[in-house]
């Protein structure tokens, strides 16, 4: 139901039951916020959505109050300005004064309130609050310092990853937002995903920074630089600088990493068909073993941790295969195969990837042969842009170069992998290969009509029904979960689980942009870049099939390709 | 019948008292009640007030002298651990029922006064020492030259009706409670009257809250009436967490019960099945009786499932909170029953609709409740033809500071403050000036001699620009530094606000920061620091104004008035501190200035050796002197100096 | 895990959110304050994030996280102590002990703690050293009771 209201003296069309914030936004009136997400239940701590109602002793939050009929509003009068012009003093009168040394300068959502309410002065001299910073943690970089308790990250935490490694500790004016006993987050259940970061308004949440590592391993002599590029980072790079597939964004980028001075550029979506081929054969064979739980994608680290600390139980039931990133830095420190021309420890991999995690994930000792790692550094695509900055680079503007052979194909099945539901139905894809054989047709999902319902999909290969579902966000995980469990549902066989909403194209090292459909923009320009690849299976990517069969013969090297678990005791 | 034979006494009491609507009508019960109320006795009864305040003045160690010297002498009487009349001024106080005679009261009874106390009174002689007065009864002989309790000037100014049991009653007895009328307005409410009929009662009664809202309870209860819902709520607040407040408390521990019959029919009158008193951790004398009324309550069928064969389930929980100032606000209370932080959430949802767990749920002060019982048995009228225009009933206030006679007193709204302190409070202590009187730290209002005429009424006191709170009533003289106190409410609310949102959290602590700076001396006096001080009290109403626009509880709401409500009131002493750096009430030691009297100075060298910061130089037998820029005002050389040679200003 | 420990999670059979802060009071009326173990052991028991239990114990100002001195001094500071002159005696009180309030000394001998009101604001400034009220202070009178206290903690304590 619909009816109208009076903003500003003029009438405005509002429907029953939403908030007055939503509406004002709907209608192009901008109002400032820092601790509003859409979607989840307001918080009321920021109280910058201000706006004055006619009737109302005091200035009331929009972002919680229901519009109401017959209500007057002013969003813009002088009491309302200079009240939030105030709250934003008050914030800075406790904030450091650090913006030229902080990652999110010229990003920050505090910043932009100063600027936007014109703040040209210090109001408050006054004593601040002193804190430890958290380098503990393989991924997350906290500094309590800029944090403004807008309780953004602790509701993401708990609400959407059901990990609930950080809270607020103390009262009042003393709240942090830390982990038990203050510990460091490497101690926490924390699983690295990132998503606090994503939604952060500010440099209190940033990467663990990997830039400087591989800044002086490609300026350095003794190491030799390979950038992996993984598919999900090429089309957020695309979609974040507005690139179409036709310019080409592989090619730009392999050109710039070239030019800052990688000595190789590879495609990690090579990895990604091959992580999807050993996935499909995993799969095959539990399908003729009749195992009676679904197999459990094994290519999200963050979800990986997720199951090792809270569900250990499901980790018999998890792909063993090795991930495209580990896979990838396995094949090029090889001895036999890899970079036959340089020994595997002065090989540094870069991985550059649109995922936090999988700065943990390299650093699994699991991921480690030999005291030297799989993989050296892990690139998110923050820092890649700031790294093209600082080497005055305009990817946009530069000539494209192409991926260094053998690893420089990769299918459409890798970008798939980019979004939810994508790698499920690229594994069923190479399972109706490896039954069917290639001549058959190629199989395609008809995702369920409902778009709030149960992502799943169920298709006849060869003499199986196999079910196949796909579940992002671990609190819609676990509750997928629990589901199949109290329905006793055996008719699922492969669910591909990623930890971030919307899946890698959702992933913590993605752009800052709290937008909660930023990830389907990203999925589209995926999907898009989807129709330039010529392979259209794992399978058809002759370059992987080719190699793999060259060199993968004996069983040690075949096991090589894969990885283990173990349940992780941490404080939860 | 005996007033020891429980199951007897019990059936009585059910079949007789509370399911007999005729029971006024019969002579007989009338008699028999007066044995089980303790009024009528064949043996001595002492009562020794044992509450927490009572406790603290040692009548715990006079109860258990009493006890030991009835069993040394083999006397045979009741002992009972009592309430508290809210004479806290009179404590350790006891109370002696003997046969025939008039109950009597004697007062600051400290243990070792306890023999000769009883040598006399268990002889029928009144004591010369520790006699406070004796009640008035029509049923008894009056002691002979004893005064009566309701001539003493503290008690005489009082109304007591929701008090009317404390310190009289065996707090935890429900025999003794239903014997002098309680539980009967619960068992006729339930057995005759609707939930909406009590509702409208109570609405028309126009009892408002105590708590610090005044909202008219009834109202509010309707919402909740009139939600639909498989389950309700009713929530007792008993937090009574403002300093200087502690009327719940004495009468959590003098009169559970009531409070008990209070709640049961409130969550009758929305439909709530389950009720929850929560209170402190710190009130472990109120929870402890609070859960042995509720023991002996169950066992007489008032609580829990199908009380009285009527259809109504009602269970009450006794929650402790874990101390947070804040867990006084609506929202915050229920976050803490819940097993969570205690942070306000926005309302809308308003708890009548959406609280604990989600479900309709009620929240009232025990004031206000304790209110209830009386209003089903004498009707809305009743209630409304005390008090005035605006306010009705009866108001409670703890009474404490720099006054006479403190304690715990209940007013009839009207009153005025001039009353209370004045003729209850007896004046002002050592004769001393009277300054203000501090209504709570919540509503951050001042009374003044300015307006200290005021009624004690919602819209009057409004109108002087104060507000009621919750009923704490600290009276200062002008040896209390108003900066000071400023300062300290400030701090305060510092420390109590939850954190969540910003004008409260950054408000709090940097208002603190501009009044510390008023009223300290910086280390060293620097051109900035003065400009500081001066921009910072500029600021300070721009600051409290977005504090109260913008804040989402009233913690953060309220935190700026008392800075705002000295400014108004004692705007020369704020000057005084800012311009001229002085204290006239010489309470700031900061602003102290120190010097030696060159004439009165022997030199004997002890400031010398005691100043801290060596700031005091001079020979041995030469006058000393103080270096004005290393000293920081620690007050050791006034305490060394035994010639009274150093002066403070 | 600590028999007493297991006693008190036996009180509290249905493992609701609300056992919380109930549970957390149990603990440290057993144990007289809450150690990281016991944090740990609740969160298993309850099935809530160690994380949101150290939050919820943080916020409120009853619990502590290490033990107590053998005497444990609580201060009133409520408006009316404030009156009369309880900062005056905080001050001395720190200036005695060594320690800030919320602080045990080294000794494990006292412990301090301020509270907002005890409820005897008639009797002001006043502390309470475990269950033992001493009223109407003076900075004289603060020394003696302290004094005596150290002088004669053995027997003192004994006699509690
Ligand atoms: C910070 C804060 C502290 C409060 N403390 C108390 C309290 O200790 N006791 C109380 O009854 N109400 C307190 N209140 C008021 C309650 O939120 C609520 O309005 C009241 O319990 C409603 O009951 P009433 O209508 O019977 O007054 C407090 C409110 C705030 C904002
Ligand atoms: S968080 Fe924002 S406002 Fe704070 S220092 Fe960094 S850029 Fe500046
Ligand atoms: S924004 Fe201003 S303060 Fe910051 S670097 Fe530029 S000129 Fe300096
Ligand atoms: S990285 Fe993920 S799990 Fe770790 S704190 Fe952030 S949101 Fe929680
Ligand atoms: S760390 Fe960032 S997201 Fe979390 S509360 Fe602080 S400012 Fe908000
Ligand atoms: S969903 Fe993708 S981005 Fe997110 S944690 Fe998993 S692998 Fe990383
Ligand atoms: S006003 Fe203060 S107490 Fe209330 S929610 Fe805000 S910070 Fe918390
Ligand atoms: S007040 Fe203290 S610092 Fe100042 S002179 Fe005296 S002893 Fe020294
Ligand atoms: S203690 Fe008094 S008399 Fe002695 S030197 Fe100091 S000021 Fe002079
Ligand atoms: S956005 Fe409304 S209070 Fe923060
Ligand atoms: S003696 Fe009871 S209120 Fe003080
Ligand atoms: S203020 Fe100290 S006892 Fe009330």
């Amino acid at each position: 139901m619909s009816f109208t209201i009076q903003v500003n003296n003029s009438p405005l069309e509002v429907h029953q039951g939403e908030t007055l914030l939503n509406a004002l936004r709907r209608n192009g009136i901008k109002i400032p916020t820092l601790c509003h997400m859409s979607g989840f239940t307001p918080s009321g701590a920021c109280r910058l959505c201000v706006v004055e109602i006619e009737g109302k002793k005091d200035l009331i939050t929009s972002c919680s109050y229901p519009v109401e009929e017959g209500m007057a509003v002013k969003t813009n009068s002088l009491r309302v300005i200079s009240a939030r012009k105030s709250l934003v003093e008050m914030l800075l009168s406790n904030h450091p004064d650090d913006c030229l040394y902080c990652e999110r300068n010229g990003n920050c959502e505090l910043q932009w309130l100063a600027e936007e309410m014109n703040i040209t002065e210090r109001k408050y001299f006054s004593q601040k609050n002193s804190h430890k910073r958290d380098h503990s943690s393989t991924s997350v970089y906290r500094d309590p310092a800029k944090c403004i308790l807008c309780n953004r990250c602790v509701r993401v935490c708990e609400e959407v990853q059901l990990v609930t490694a950080i809270e607020f500790i103390y009262r009042g004016n003393k709240t942090t937002v830390n982990s038990a006993f203050n510990k460091g987050l490497n101690v926490s259940s924390c699983i690295n995903c990132g998503q606090c970061i994503m939604v952060c308004p500010t440099g209190a949440l940033v990467d663990i920074p990997h830039t400087e590592k591989v800044q002086s391993a490609i300026t350095g002599k003794k190491k030799f630089p390979v950038a992996m590029i993984s598919p999900a980072f090429v089309s957020a790079v695309a979609e974040h600088l507005g690139l179409k597939p036709a310019d080409n964004p592989w090619g730009l980028i392999v050109a710039a990493l070239k030019k800052a001075g990688f000595k190789k550029v590879i495609d990690m979506g090579w990895a990604s068909d091959l992580n999807i081929r050993l996935e499909a054969q995993h799969l095959l064979k539990r399908l003729e073993d009749k195992a009676p739980e679904p197999m459990l994608s094994s290519c999200c680290p963050a979800w990986i941790q997720y199951a090792e600390e809270f569900v250990p139980h499901m980790i018999p039931d998890i792909a063993t295969a090795k991930s495209p990133q580990q896979l990838m830095g396995r094949m090029l420190k090889n001895e036999d195969y890899g970079l036959q021309d340089v020994a595997p420890e002065n090989i540094f991999t870069v991985s550059f990837s649109v995922c936090t995690a999988n700065k943990f994930e390299a650093s699994r000792e699991e991921n480690t042969r030999k005291g030297i790692s799989e993989v050296d550094a892990i690139i998110t695509v923050r820092e890649f842009l700031k790294l093209m900055r600082s080497y005055g680079l305009d990817i946009r503007r530069i000539e494209p170069d192409s991926f260094d052979k053998p690893f420089s194909e990769s299918s459409t099945a890798s970008l798939q992998t980019v979004y939810s539901g994508g790698k499920a139905e690229a594994v069923a894809q190479q399972l109706n290969h490896l039954l069917n054989g290639n001549k058959s047709a190629m199989l395609k999902f008809t995702p369920p009509k409902n778009p709030g319902g149960r992502k799943e999909v169920k298709v006849k290969i060869g003499k199986h029904e196999v079910g196949f579902a796909w579940v992002s966000g671990i609190a819609d995980v676990q509750k997928y979960f629990d589901d199949l469990k109290a329905e006793k549902r055996t008719d699922i066989h492969y669910v591909e689980v990623m930890a971030c909403s919307g899946g890698c194209a959702g992933g913590g090292g993605q752009p800052i942009h709290w937008q909660p459909d930023k990830f389907r923009q990203r999925k589209k320009m995926a999907q898009e870049m989807e129709k330039s690849r010529e392979a259209r299976v794992a399978f058809e990517n002759i370059q992987m099939e080719t190699f793999i069969n060259r060199h993968i013969v004996s069983e040690e090297q075949e096991k090589c390709l894969h990885t283990s678990f173990h349940k992780r005791d941490v404080l939860k | 019948m005996k007033s020891n034979d429980h199951t007897s006494v019990k059936e009585f009491l059910i079949q007789k008292v509370l399911r007999n609507p005729d029971r006024d009508q019969d002579p007989d019960i009338g008699r028999q009640l007066l044995h089980i109320s303790g009024e009528r006795v064949d043996k001595p009864l002492i009562y020794v007030g044992t509450t927490t305040c009572a406790r603290a003045a040692g009548a715990q160690k006079t109860f258990d002298a009493i006890a030991r010297y009835l069993e040394e002498n083999h006397i045979d009487a009741n002992l009972i651990q009592g309430g508290c009349v809210g004479y806290c001024k009179a404590e350790p106080l006891v109370d002696v029922q003997m046969p025939g005679q008039a109950r009597i009261s004697f007062q600051n009874v400290k243990q070792e006064m306890v023999a000769a106390l009883m040598d006399e009174i268990l002889n029928n002689h009144v004591p010369e020492n520790n006699l406070l007065g004796q009640y008035r009864s029509p049923i008894h002989q009056s002691w002979d030259n004893v005064p009566y309790l309701d001539e003493i000037p503290f008690f005489a100014g009082q109304k007591k009706l929701i008090m009317a049991n404390c310190g009289i009653i065996d707090p935890v007895s429900v025999s003794q409670y239903i014997a002098r009328g309680g539980y009967q307005a619960f068992v006729d409410t339930i057995t005759r009257k609707t939930p909406a009929m009590v509702c409208d009662i109570v609405e028309n009664s126009m009892l408002a809250g105590r708590g610090g809202g005044a909202y008219i309870a009834g109202k509010k209860w309707k919402i909740s009436l009139n939600a639909v819902s498989d389950q309700k709520y009713f929530v007792c607040n008993a937090v009574e967490s403002d300093p200087g407040s502690y009327m719940n408390r004495v009468i959590m521990e003098s009169d559970p019960h009531k409070l008990i019959e209070a709640l049961l029919i409130a969550s009758y009158a929305i439909g709530a099945s389950k009720a929850f008193i929560f209170t402190r951790s710190e009130f472990s004398l109120s929870i402890q009786r609070l859960n042995q009324a509720l023991k002996h309550a169950e066992e007489y069928g008032i609580l829990g499932h199908n009380i009285f064969d009527s259809g109504v389930n009602i269970d009450i929980i006794v929650k402790e909170g874990a101390r947070a100032f804040v867990c006084g606000e609506e929202t915050a209370l229920n976050n803490s029953i819940e097993g969570k932080r205690a942070m306000p959430v926005s309302k809308p949802p308003f708890p009548a609709l959406k609280g604990l767990w989600n479900k309709p749920t009620i929240i009232n002060n025990v004031e206000t409740l304790i209110n209830v019982p009386q209003i089903m048995r004498n009707g809305p009228d009743w209630f409304k033809s005390i008090g005035t225009e605006n306010s009705k009933g009866t108001k409670l206030f703890s009474l404490s500071g720099k006054i006479n006679s403190y304690g715990t007193v209940e007013v009839e709204m009207g009153t005025s403050f001039r009353d209370i302190v004045e003729k209850i409070g007896g004046g002002i202590k050592d004769e001393q000036e009277f300054k203000a009187i501090i209504l709570g730290i919540n509503s951050g209002s001042y009374i003044t001699s300015k307006t200290l005429d005021t009624r004690v009424d919602f819209e009057e006191l409004k109108s002087v620009g104060s507000a009621l709170g919750s009923g704490a009533c600290v009276v200062v003289d002008k040896n209390s530094c108003m900066l000071d106190l400023a300062r300290f409410f400030t701090n305060f609310f510092k420390n109590e606000s939850c954190g969540k949102c910003i004008p409260c959290r950054e408000g709090t602590a940097r208002m603190l920061e501009i009044i510390e700076h008023a009223t300290r001396k910086p280390s060293k006096e620097q051109s900035f620091q003065t400009l500081e001080r001066f921009k910072g009290i500029m600021q300070l109403k721009g600051m409290a104004r977005v504090m109260k626009d913008t804040s989402l509880c009233s913690l953060g709401k309220s935190a700026p008035n008392a800075i705002l409500n000295t400014l108004a009131n004692f705007k020369q002493e704020f000057d005084a501190h800012v311009f001229e750096r002085k204290c006239p009430a010489g309470v700031c030691r900061d602003l102290k200035t120190y010097f030696i009297d060159v004439d009165a100075c022997t030199g004997c060298t002890a400031c010398f050796k005691k100043c801290p910061v060596d700031a005091i130089i001079g020979a041995p037998r030469q006058p000393h002197f103080v270096v004005q820029d290393k000293c920081i005002a620690c007050n050791a050389c006034f305490e060394a100096c035994k010639f009274n040679a150093v002066i403070v200003e | 895990m600590d028999s007493k420990l297991t006693s008190i999670f036996a009180l509290f059979p249905n493992k609701q959110r609300d056992d919380l802060i109930p549970m957390l009071h149990k603990i440290q009326d057993e144990f007289g304050f809450l150690s990281e173990e016991f944090i740990i052991d609740v969160g298993k028991y309850l099935n809530i994030s160690i994380n949101k239990i150290y939050g919820v114990a943080t916020f409120y100002d009853n619990f502590r996280f290490g033990p107590k001195g053998k005497f444990h001094i609580r201060l009133c500071h409520g408006t009316a102590c404030h009156v009369a002159g309880a900062s005056t005696i905080l001050a001395e009180l720190e200036k005695y002990l060594r320690i800030s309030a919320g602080e045990t000394d080294k000794n494990g001998l006292f412990s301090l703690e301020v509270v907002s009101c005890i409820g005897a604001c008639g009797l002001a400034p006043l502390i309470e050293i475990n269950d033992e009220y001493y009223t109407n202070l003076t900075l004289d009178s603060l020394k003696s009771v302290l004094d005596n206290y150290r002088e004669n903690h053995n027997s003192i304590y004994e006699e509690q």
